[in-house]
């Protein structure tokens, strides 16, 4: 985790501080008629695929928030959403 | 052995002693002394025994680019003794060593070689399949480095910081100062980190006189003088950079100096962009027994006599590749250092007014010649030349051979960082083809020579990287750009690779007694590329990670002809660059925890505290009570908590009773309670937060 994470909160800041939280999945599933199966593939299924990937983020030793970032996960370096170039 | 007096370029005080032991005998050194200069002046010459085959090792560099120097100091094995300066009551003792290194037992193995071919770990004692568990013994008792003793304890003060800089210049040389005095200028924030003690690379000891007439050393002295009374630079010497990656993350660690607070540091440097002006390494010289102790390096046998005031023997013989070894025959003679012959491999090319100096000494000059093979039990006592093309050859007593191939570039770093390396025929070095974003590079590394252009690339790279900083430095960037242009001249390197009919005792590799004949039973064997060669042989993998074998092991693969890839590339590199102390990677206390605010009432109560985020006693007695929380409630609005419990903990929970799941849930216990169980407040963290989320 060389990467710096951009925290809403308290801005661009050293990766060692964050924790991954996972793929950003969207919404959760409506708990009214889910499925096993399908609760299963929501929990445990990711895509990982090469490009850029929305996924959660908690600046644990810092302010403690969770939040969203786009990453390139081909060169492990936050991009803007919909943009190539790397933050900054 | 007396050393050289009154030489401007010293780096030891002579008055200031420092004793210490080896193989517990007392002996003495200087103040500035390493480790290895302090047993170099007091006569040891065999450091230690090598891996595999037991063979005497020397003194080869002063950097620690191999494991021949490899000792054990104050209990701790594998340290540097080139680059760990002398202590007071240092105990000393070499490693690998049955008996005393001049006289070890298992010297024998080095007649059996023909029982080690390459890759022999994978191929032999595998059958019948009883034998291997006991060959593996025997061999793990025959080879390796230093011993640990069980109950070792790691004494000293290790300590972390993490800098935050604008740029982060990665070399302390002349093209690294002039770096990080050019940004600094712009008013940026700079780290600076040098490798050895003090500033000023390849130049700071040298006595060559530049345009100006002035010694380059006085010229590298004067720079390091400005850069370290610089405002806005912070630079740490004796400190290596181990890691380059990305988001302009530099690690690396520093030894502390005498007054210093902490044994060592780990360095985490964060910048905004990176300068990369490491300079130069000696290619080493591949020929028979191209590691009996006497043979060393240009810049070591230099500097040994420039720094530390030791001639490297008494009379030698050069075998060398490029303009700084004839200048350092030169010089040496001048201390006193007879010479007998400078063989240079290249048949041009070199400074006339080099050559002019070597005739006025009436040293005798060999073009096109090269060092074939080092005699000599225990030491060179005899050396054999000869031509190129190997047809005509001289044998000369010499205890000292200075040997070098020529220059590559310490690419490490560069490497790290994700840079492109490609081989250029006319400096014979791997240069980048492309740069990373916000990384740059300057200086020797990039095969320039003169201290002027070196200086003005190392401002070239200052600039650009002040300009990833935001500043705008376009038009003096251009106005430095081509005036390098202008005055650049790039060194016309050495390719030479191997001297003519070599290879049974040619070693590649020190660390792993890799000779150049195991490199040609892996490629007869099918392994064409050198990354596989390596794995294979295991040339490379030694703690010296890959500085001797680095790029000889591709040059030679590539010129063998057998490899289908046509460039040569080198072996990919990875962190820790320099061998760094596990102590150094831990710093100082890490565990951090949150208390009960009866944790100390606990602790005197007999309460054992099981590890974890939060602190809470298991078992506490009478009086005290032992179900505090650490962190409160954990809000847990709406919803089943015992199903969302299941789903973030599949599995964790048992069927049987569950007795207080609420009394459970402050301290976000992740396994359910059987009843008269304390919670288990191991994971309290991560569950916390989960749960927060």
């Amino acid at each position: 985790m060389s990467f710096m994470i951009t925290c809403p909160l308290c801005g661009r800041r050293n990766g060692y501080e964050f924790r991954f939280g996972g793929e950003d999945k969207g919404p959760r599933p409506d708990q009214g008629n889910l499925s096993p199966e399908a609760w299963c593939d929501y929990v445990h299924m990711n895509n990982s695929k090469p490009g850029v990937q929305r996924e959660w983020w908690s600046h644990t030793k810092g302010c403690g928030s969770w939040f969203v970032i786009h990453r390139d996960v081909m060169t492990n370096l936050e991009v803007h959403p919909g943009q190539e170039e790397a933050v900054p | 052995m007396t050393r050289l007096e009154n030489l401007p370029t010293l780096r030891i005080q002579s008055d200031t002693a420092r004793s210490f032991t080896y193989r517990n005998r007392t002996m003495k050194g200087v103040a500035g002394d390493t480790v290895a200069t302090a047993l170099f002046a007091n006569g040891v010459r065999i450091f230690g025994r090598s891996l595999k085959y037991h063979r005497p090792r020397g003194l080869y560099s002063l950097d620690g680019e191999c494991s021949n120097t490899m000792m054990q100091v104050d209990g701790v094995p594998n340290v540097q003794a080139e680059t760990t300066l002398l202590t007071e009551g240092m105990a000393i003792n070499p490693q690998n060593v049955k008996g005393s290194p001049e006289f070890d037992f298992m010297r024998l193995m080095d007649g059996l070689s023909w029982a080690m071919p390459a890759g022999f770990y994978y191929r032999m004692f595998h059958r019948p399949a009883w034998l291997w568990p006991k060959a593996i013994k025997e061999i793990r008792k025959a080879a390796g480095l230093g011993v640990l003793s069980p109950d070792f304890r790691m004494d000293g003060h290790f300590d972390e910081i993490h800098p935050r800089a604008e740029v982060c210049v990665i070399g302390g040389g002349l093209a690294g100062m002039s770096a990080a005095l050019e940004a600094a200028r712009q008013g940026l924030r700079v780290v600076l980190l040098e490798s050895r003690p003090w500033l000023g690379g390849a130049f700071e000891y040298r006595v060559r006189k530049d345009e100006a007439d002035a010694p380059y050393f006085s010229r590298a002295r004067a720079l390091a003088e400005v850069v370290e009374q610089a405002e806005n630079i912070r630079v740490f010497t004796h400190a290596p950079a181990i890691g380059v990656y990305s988001d302009g993350l530099v690690t690396g660690f520093q030894k502390g100096a005498l007054n210093d607070g902490f044994t060592e540091r780990y360095l985490e440097v964060r910048a905004d962009s990176v300068v990369t002006a490491t300079g130069c390494l000696e290619r080493p010289l591949l020929f028979d027994n191209n590691e009996r102790p006497g043979v060393m390096q240009v810049g070591c046998a230099h500097r040994l006599a420039r720094t530390w005031g030791l001639l490297p023997g008494k009379t030698a013989v050069f075998s060398i590749g490029q303009d700084p070894g004839l200048e350092a025959a030169i010089d040496l003679f001048d201390l006193g250092l007879e010479i007998a012959c400078v063989a240079d491999i290249r048949e041009d090319g070199q400074d006339p007014l080099l050559i002019d100096e070597l005739g006025k000494r009436g040293i005798p000059f060999l073009r096109g010649w090269v060092a074939q093979k080092a005699h000599g039990f225990g030491r060179v006592a005899k050396v054999t030349l000869a031509s190129g093309n190997g047809r005509f050859r001289k044998t000369i007593p010499a205890d000292t051979l200075v040997a070098s191939a020529g220059f590559t570039p310490a690419t490490g770093p560069l490497a790290l960082a994700h840079a492109k390396l490609e081989f250029d025929v006319h400096t014979g070095f791997f240069l980048p083809s492309s740069l990373p974003r916000r990384v740059h590079a300057a200086g020797r590394m990039l095969g320039l020579e003169t201290p002027e252009s070196i200086e003005t690339s190392g401002k070239a790279a200052g600039l650009e990287a002040a300009g990833n900083c935001g500043v705008d430095v376009g038009h003096l960037l251009a106005k430095t750009r081509n005036y390098l242009e202008s005055r650049t001249l790039r060194t016309r390197g050495s390719k030479f690779v191997i001297a003519p009919g070599t290879g049974r005792k040619t070693f590649i590799c020190f660390d792993e007694d890799t000779t150049v004949k195991n490199v040609d039973q892996a490629m007869a064997k099918g392994f064409d590329v050198p990354e596989l060669i390596k794995r294979f042989t295991s040339a490379g993998t030694g703690p010296g990670q890959g500085g001797i074998p680095g790029h000889n092991l591709p040059l030679y693969v590539g010129a063998s002809g057998k490899s289908p890839d046509p460039a040569p590339r080198p072996t990919t590199v990875r962190p820790p660059l320099v061998p760094t102390l596990l102590a150094t990677y831990a710093g100082t206390q890490h565990d951090m925890c949150k208390r009960t605010p009866v944790h100390d009432l606990q602790v005197q109560d007999g309460g054992r505290i099981p590890a974890g985020t939060g602190r809470r006693a298991n078992g506490a007695r009478g009086g005290v009570e032992a179900r505090k929380t650490v962190f409160g409630g954990c809000p847990m609005p709406g919803g089943d908590l015992e199903r969302s419990d299941q789903r973030r903990h599949a599995g964790c929970f048992d069927s049987g009773q569950i007795s207080d799941l609420r009394a459970g849930r402050p301290e976000g216990s992740p396994a359910r309670l059987r009843r008269g169980h304390e919670p288990n407040a191991g994971r309290q963290g991560q569950v916390f937060r989960h749960v927060q989320r």
